[in-house]
C-alpha cells in the first residue's frame, strides 16, 4: 500500500490473519467518515487500519482536536463502536484511541519487534471476552440495610436497651458512628466476595480505580472498579453471579453493574 | 441468556460514558506509534464530555431548542442569508471594480 505524505495510518486493532482469511472483507467507514477501514496483512498479524489527513491527525493539529470535546467524543466513540464490531468477528487486541503510523513501514516494523508477545497474547485472548462490573453504593439506603441486617448491630442494639436512659443517648449516637464503619465494612466485603466469585470464573482480572462521582454524574458512590476475562461460554454463569448480587436483599442499596462484552481492552498488554 | 445479553449491550451503548472512555482512551495497548496523543487525564475528559452532554440533553429538556423551531428565528436566519447574499454580490462588484482599476493603471 502507497502512502501519500499528507496522509497518515489509524490503527485500531491487530487481528490473527488465520480468522481473518476466514471472513468477509467489510464496507465500515473509518475515523475519518470519508475512508473506510482497511485490513493491511503482515504475515500472521492483520492490522485494522484506517488512511488518515495530517490536517487532522498530524501531532500538532490531533493535541488541537483532543482539545475539542465534541470531536475528541464523536471519534473516541467511533473508536469504541469499530472495536466491538471486530471484537464480534475476530479475537482483538485493541488498540489505545490516537495510535497513529506515518507509514506503513514503520507500522510493520513496530509490529515485527512485538511478534512474540503478539503470538501469546492472540492465544490467550482466543475465545475469550472481557466483562467489566461497577459496584455503586446509595449510603443512606445501605445503611438502612445493615441496621436491620447486620448480626453486629443487632448486639449493641440489645445492649444499648438494657442500660440507664441517659447512657442510651450516648449509646445511640456513639452507634450511628459505629453503623457507619460497619456498612463500609460491609460494602468491601460484599464488593469483594463477588470478586472472589467473578475470578474463580475468569483466567485473568483487575481491579480497577473508584471514578469520582463528578466522573461518574451519578449520586452513588463508586465502591468497586473491576474487569475480567473469561471464556465466552461462562459468560452467561458472570452474568446469573452478579444478577443474584443485585437481588440479594443484604445488598439493598448496592447496584452491581455489568457491561460486555468489551474488547479485552485491559489484557492485552505488549509488556 | 441471549435476552439478558442484548439488555447489557443496551446499557454499554447508553449509559457507560466512563467505562467508555476509561477503556478507550486509558487502556489498550500502546504501540510506540510515530504520532502519540498524549490525552489529558481521563478523569477530566470524562468531566468534561459529560456536561456537554448534558447541556445538550439539559437545553431540550427546558425547551432551550426553540431557536430550532421558532419561526421568528427562521425567518431572521432567512433575513440574515438574504443580507449575506446581498453583502456578497457586493463584494464581488468591488473586487471586480478593483481589478479593472488596477488593470487600467498597469497598462
Amino acid at each position: 500500500m502507497q502512502t501519500k505524505t499528507d496522509q497518515l495510518i489509524y490503527l485500531y486493532a491487530l487481528i490473527p490473519t488465520a480468522e481473518f482469511n476466514n471472513a468477509e472483507p467489510s464496507e465500515e467507514p473509518g475515523i475519518d467518515p470519508d475512508e473506510k477501514l482497511s485490513y493491511h496483512e503482515i504475515g500472521p498479524v492483520t492490522a485494522v487500519i484506517c488512511p488518515v489527513s495530517s490536517s487532522e491527525f498530524s501531532e500538532d493539529e490531533l493535541k488541537k482536536n483532543a482539545e475539542n470535546m465534541e470531536w475528541l467524543q464523536e471519534k473516541a466513540f467511533h473508536h469504541h463502536e469499530t472495536m466491538n464490531r471486530l471484537n464480534r468477528d475476530f479475537t482483538v487486541i485493541p488498540l489505545k484511541f490516537g495510535t497513529i503510523y506515518e507509514t506503513t513501514e514503520s507500522l510493520e516494523q513496530a509490529l515485527h519487534t512485538k511478534h512474540e508477545r503478539l503470538k501469546e497474547l492472540f492465544t490467550s485472548l482466543a475465545g475469550k471476552e472481557e466483562w467489566n462490573v461497577k459496584v455503586y453504593a446509595d449510603r443512606d439506603t445501605f445503611h438502612q440495610t445493615v441496621l436491620e441486617t447486620s448480626p453486629a448491630i443487632e448486639e449493641k442494639n440489645r445492649e444499648i436497651e438494657n442500660m440507664s436512659k441517659g447512657k442510651q443517648f450516648f449509646e445511640r449516637r456513639k452507634l450511628d458512628q459505629f453503623v457507619s464503619e460497619q456498612a463500609d465494612r460491609e460494602i468491601n466485603e460484599k464488593c469483594e466476595a463477588l470478586h472472589d466469585r467473578l475470578t474463580g470464573m475468569s483466567s485473568d482480572q483487575e481491579i480497577k480505580k473508584n471514578w469520582d462521582r463528578k466522573v461518574t454524574g451519578r449520586t452513588e458512590s463508586m465502591c468497586f472498579n473491576s474487569a475480567y476475562l473469561l471464556d465466552t461460554e461462562n459468560a452467561g454463569t458472570l452474568i446469573d453471579a452478579v444478577e443474584a448480587a443485585n437481588k440479594a436483599p443484604e445488598n439493598a442499596g448496592l447496584t452491581f453493574e455489568l457491561t460486555g462484552p468489551w474488547p479485552a481492552y485491559h489484557f492485552s498488554s505488549l509488556e | 441468556m441471549d435476552q439478558q445479553r442484548n439488555e447489557i449491550k443496551q446499557s454499554t451503548n447508553s449509559n457507560s460514558l466512563v467505562d467508555v472512555l476509561e477503556t478507550v482512551l486509558d487502556k489498550g495497548v500502546v504501540i510506540a506509534g510515530d504520532i502519540k496523543i498524549n490525552l489529558a487525564d481521563v478523569e477530566l475528559i470524562t468531566i468534561k464530555i459529560r456536561l456537554l452532554i448534558a447541556s445538550v440533553d439539559k437545553a431540550k429538556e427546558i425547551g432551550m431548542d426553540w431557536w430550532e423551531t421558532d419561526p421568528h428565528y427562521s425567518s431572521k436566519a432567512t433575513d440574515l442569508k438574504q443580507e449575506n447574499d446581498y453583502l456578497r454580490g457586493q463584494l464581488e462588484e468591488l473586487e471586480e471594480r478593483v481589478k479593472k482599476i488596477s488593470s487600467e493603471t498597469e497598462s
